[in-house]
Formats: structure tokens, C-alpha cells, sequence
């Protein structure tokens, strides 16, 4: 469904994301972890390239989409394609909701997008649906971002992914900024979508006890390029590059090392 | 509506704080309002007649007596009579008032009607002609001093076009020049405001995420950017609107606008007391009003401004 072919992505100066090549079966849960600064969120951005910081840009390669090429293609189609296909969910969920607004608000404007032919009742519907989905009370919809803990906004963020029915979920270390029970929650709520809705789910992280446990596939990433890929169970257990041994074994001892790097 | 509450307490105890404080400041004054008004009748004032005036205006009071009779009157409306006209003060002040608040509103309106579409504009095509030809009205409306723009649109439209009249009040077409001159040089700081705030709102970090949501271009900019953009507007709204009713004094006096501001203008150099006092916690009052729906205004459109900027 989602296939990146040579994806390069680089500044002025230098290449930050190099040749990678990926891709996603559709209701498969691809996990991309690695060090810090290895381009892995670079790579997930890359699937939606107006997201990239404005120094940046892809400059060579290709990014399929049910067979579209983001990259190439048109504005105007690629939003339509990634409004209506993908969701993103971000380490800081916050950012990713505007300040200003009440979350009804915005999710009324996502609805009128996506589902036009919703009346006023359905809409409001479907929005306490998808926050009991994710464990919500309904009066979070009168509520602005600022007021939600760093868990809520998160679930709400995924209840926007139960919303739209994506079929693929781009999730950049969506519980890195969360505590050990609020992200085990995240995380199950993903397995949810993935079971129900059907979605893909490419998901950059830190965990690798997550990976393992959830994940049918994953790729390490190390300085740009992506130096192992396979099932979890065999990449993990018998991990063949440098990078994935020193990931690896940083694992039971120097979990809370890693964590705190991620935090970053 | 706690809010509204507290800030109502706070208006009242502010209003009270402020008239004492004026009342105080205008009576310690030197200078005697009964020469004054003995002066204004145009005849010899001997001692006699003065002690009289002084006695019926309780100047021989205490200035505590004075103080108690003032405000209790003043909560009455009975806001004393004019040393100068021996017209009631709070009539004088009612009949003035209203060109005043037409000349602030024509010129807010055309402060808006300009600054918001060309500060927009601006904004979103940085660096475009648009914007240049933007910056130089803006830096042009705040160097020229509002009284000669108001003489080159009377030489415009009253002169040599004979469109509009120069000078005088009455009909709705004698509020067109003040409320453009007065309108003009606020629109220049306004344009250079929008433009910026507008910069900034482009900059917020959630937009992009709400634009990978389909939100379409056109809502995405007059809905959410707009909305982020008016805040930094919004705030300093209040202190505009109170200072352009101050302002309007030179545009009076230009115009040959009979408002408030020369109204005032005329009493302070005649010392008529009970005018320039009543007009003092009338503004008093009125600015703190505008401030106060100011911030209630932004509470609507910013409910709560936890508007931290990170990037993904």
C-alpha cells in the first residue's frame, strides 16, 4: 500500500535520509526504530513532504501511495489523498491541535471534510463514539488542547484516527512524552484501530519490547539509511548489524537510558 | 460571569480612586474659579462680590465638606454648572459627546476597512508589491501628523473637487473627512500589526498537521490563521480606540468640529472646573469600559492563550 523507493531527503548541505526503501502492507504494523537522528521521523514525514521543516525537501526518490507518487504529485491531490488515507500522530500531540480552537470545533471541521453528508446530530455522534473508543469523557469536546494532559491529547489525536478510518496511521513516537501506563494504553488503543478499522500502521520507536510485542515488521535505521529489516521476532533475536546489536542489548539494562535520550 | 464580576468591582473602586484623585488635583490647583466666573460676566469684581461667589460655590467649606457634596451630587448627574455658560456641565459634555464618539467610530471603521484586507494581504504574499507598496503607506501614515493629512483632503475633496464639505458639522457627510484623517494614520499602525501578527500566526506548528487533515486552504487561512493572527490586534485594540477618542481634539480644531475635544480644550484655558472635571471621570469611566470588553472580547476569541510554539 505504502511503498518509499529510494527516498532521499536533504538539506543545503548534506543528506539527512539516504536511498531508504520501504514499504507497508496494508493492515500491517511496521515498526522503524534506531538511534536519535538516524532520519526516522525525516522518513515518515517524508510520506506527507509538506510536513518536512522548510529546509528540507526530498531530493530524489519516491513515495507510493496506492500507487500515487506524493512527492510528484499536484498539492491539491496530495492532501486530498493524505486527508483522506493517512493519519499522523505525533510524539507532541499537542502541536498537532490548534490552540484556539475547541476540540468540537476542529473535529467539526475535519467531519465537514471528510464526511459531507453528516448532519449536526450524526457528527456529534460519531465524535462520542470515537472518544469512548478511546476512553473519554464527552465533555473533552468543549474542551481546548492546553487543558488536556499530554495522555489526552494523545488519545484524542488517535480518536481523530477512529474518526477518519484511515487505512494507514504514521505514528512518530507517540508515547515517548507519556508514562509507563498512559503509553501502554496508546498502545493497545493502536492495536484496537489496527484490528477494527483494518489500518496499516508505521510506527517510529524507541521501545523495542514495543516492537516486539506489536509489530510484524520492522527496519532499523542508522545515519540515514536503513541497515536491517525483517520480522521483529528474527531481526531482534539475531540481529546481524552493529547497530541493532548495540540497540539490542541496550535493552534490559539501559532501558531507562534509552527512554531518556528519546525524550529529547 | 465570576469574572465579569470581580472586574466590574475593580472598574467601580478604580472609578472612585480616580475622580477623588482628580477632584483633589483640580481643587489644589492654583488659580480661583470665582474670579473666573465674576470675569466671564464682564464686569469690575470687587472683594465683596468675590467672597459672595466663593460662599455660594462652598469654597469656605472644608475640603472634606467639599469633597462629600461633590460626589454626592456627582452620582446625582448634577454635575455642577459651568463657571463660563452657567449651563449645566453634564449637558454641555452630553451635547459635545456624540461628533466626538461618530468622528472615533468613521475612523476606527477606516482604520479597519484598510488595515485588515492590505495588513492580510500583506502578510501573505511577503515581499510581493503588494507588501512594499503596504509598508510605504504604513510608514507614510505614521510620519505625516494626522492635521496635514486632513488639510491635503480638504484641499482634495472640499477644494478642488468640491465633493465634500470642509469644515462644520450636521449632516453625515461632514463626518467623512474628520473620520478619514483621524482613520488614516491609525490604519498605517494597524497595517504594520496585521502584517506581523499574521507572519506569526502563519508560523503556528499545528497548522500543518490541521492541513494534513483536509482542512481546505481558504478555512485553514480566515478560520484558524486569522483567528490566531486578530490576538496580538485584539490586545492593544482597547488602548487604541481610548487614545483616538483623546485624538480627535486637533481633528476638531481642524475640521471646525464642535466635539468634545474642543469642547474640553476650551474649558481648560477658561478653568471651568465643573466641565473639565465631569469630562475627566466620563473618560475615566468610558476607557475603562472599552478596556474592560476588550478583554472580554479576547477571553471569546482566545479563551485561553496557551499558545506555546513547538514544532513537531
Amino acid at each position: 500500500m505504502l511503498q518509499m523507493d529510494k527516498l532521499t531527503v536533504a538539506s543545503a548541505s548534506n543528506q539527512l535520509v539516504k536511498q531508504v526503501s520501504l514499504s507497508v502492507n496494508k493492515g500491517e504494523w511496521h515498526a522503524v526504530a534506531g538511534p536519535s537522528g538516524a532520519g526516522k521521523s525525516l522518513t515518515a514525514l517524508s510520506v506527507y513532504p509538506d510536513l518536512l521543516p522548510s529546509a528540507l525537501s526530498i531530493s530524489s526518490g519516491a513515495v507510493l501511495f496506492q500507487g500515487e507518487d506524493l512527492v510528484r504529485s499536484p498539492e491539491k491531490l496530495r492532501r486530498h489523498i493524505v486527508s483522506r488515507h493517512i493519519a499522523y500522530v505525533f510524539q507532541d500531540a499537542r502541536s498537532s491541535f490548534f490552540p484556539l480552537l475547541s476540540i468540537y470545533k476542529q473535529w467539526e471541521d475535519i467531519l465537514k471534510v471528510q464526511r459531507p453528508g453528516l448532519k449536526k446530530k450524526e457528527r456529534r455522534e460519531k465524535m462520542e463514539e470515537a472518544l469512548d473508543v478511546v476512553l473519554l469523557p464527552a465533555s473533552v469536546l468543549k474542551q481546548y488542547p492546553s487543558e488536556l494532559s499530554g495522555g489526552q491529547v494523545q488519545r484524542v489525536a488517535l480518536a481523530v484516527a477512529w474518526l477518519t478510518s484511515p487505512d494507514l496511521i504514521i505514528a512518530d513516537e507517540p508515547t515517548s512524552a507519556l508514562d509507563v501506563l498512559t503509553s501502554a494504553h496508546i498502545m493497545e488503543l493502536f492495536q484496537t484501530l489496527q484490528k477494527e478499522k483494518g489500518c496499516a500502521i508505521l510506527m517510529i520507536s524507541h521501545d523495542l519490547r514495543e516492537v516486539l510485542r506489536f509489530a510484524d515488521m520492522v527496519s532499523i535505521m542508522a545515519d540515514g539509511q536503513i541497515v536491517e529489516a525483517g520480522r521483529p521476532d528474527s531481526v531482534l533475536t539475531a540481529p546481524k548489524h552493529e547497530v541493532t546489536r548495540r540497540l539490542c542489548r541496550s535493552v534490559p539494562v539501559l532501558r531507562s537510558s534509552i527512554r531518556r535520550e528519546g525524550a529529547q | 460571569m465570576k469574572i465579569i464580576g470581580r472586574q466590574a468591582v475593580s472598574f467601580l473602586l478604580f472609578l472612585w480612586i480616580f475622580s477623588t484623585i482628580s477632584f483633589l488635583l483640580i481643587n489644589l490647583a492654583p488659580g480661583d474659579p470665582a474670579s473666573t466666573i465674576l470675569r466671564a460676566e464682564d464686569v469690575a469684581v470687587t472683594q465683596q462680590q468675590l467672597n459672595e461667589v466663593r460662599q455660594e460655590l462652598g469654597m469656605n467649606d472644608s475640603i472634606f465638606e467639599q469633597y462629600t457634596a461633590w460626589l454626592g451630587s456627582f452620582l446625582l448627574f448634577d454635575w455642577g454648572t459651568s463657571y463660563v455658560t452657567q449651563e449645566p456641565a453634564f449637558m454641555m459634555i452630553m451635547r459635545a459627546l456624540p461628533a466626538t464618539i461618530y468622528i472615533s467610530a468613521g475612523a476606527f471603521l477606516t482604520a479597519a476597512v484598510i488595515a485588515v484586507p492590505i495588513g492580510s494581504a500583506a502578510a501573505l504574499h511577503r515581499g510581493s508589491w503588494i507588501d512594499k507598496s503596504a509598508r510605504l503607506l504604513a510608514v507614510t501614515g505614521a510620519s505625516v501628523p494626522s492635521f496635514l493629512i486632513g488639510l491635503v483632503l480638504i484641499q482634495l475633496f472640499a477644494v478642488q473637487l468640491g465633493w465634500l464639505p470642509a469644515i462644520g458639522a450636521g449632516t453625515w457627510w461632514h463626518l467623512l473627512l474628520p473620520s478619514l484623517t483621524l482613520g488614516i494614520g491609525m490604519a498605517s499602525f494597524y497595517i504594520r500589526l496585521i502584517r506581523s501578527s499574521f507572519l506569526e500566526a502563519l508560523e503556528e506548528p499545528s497548522l500543518r498537521a490541521v492541513s494534513a487533515r483536509g482542512i481546505s486552504e481558504q478555512k485553514l487561512r480566515w478560520k484558524y490563521t486569522f483567528r490566531a493572527a486578530l490576538v496580538p490586534v485584539i490586545s492593544v485594540l482597547g488602548v487604541s480606540i481610548s487614545s483616538l477618542i483623546g485624538g480627535t481634539v486637533v481633528i476638531e480644531v481642524v475640521f471646525g468640529y464642535p466635539g468634545a475635544g474642543s469642547l474640553i480644550v476650551d474649558s481648560i484655558t477658561r478653568r471651568d472646573i465643573p466641565v473639565i472635571q465631569g469630562y475627566t471621570v466620563l473618560m475615566a469611566a468610558a476607557v475603562s469600559l472599552i478596556q474592560l470588553s476588550n478583554d472580554l472580547l479576547l477571553r471569546w476569541i482566545a479563551p485561553n492563550r496557551g499558545t506555546e510554539g513547538r514544532v513537531f
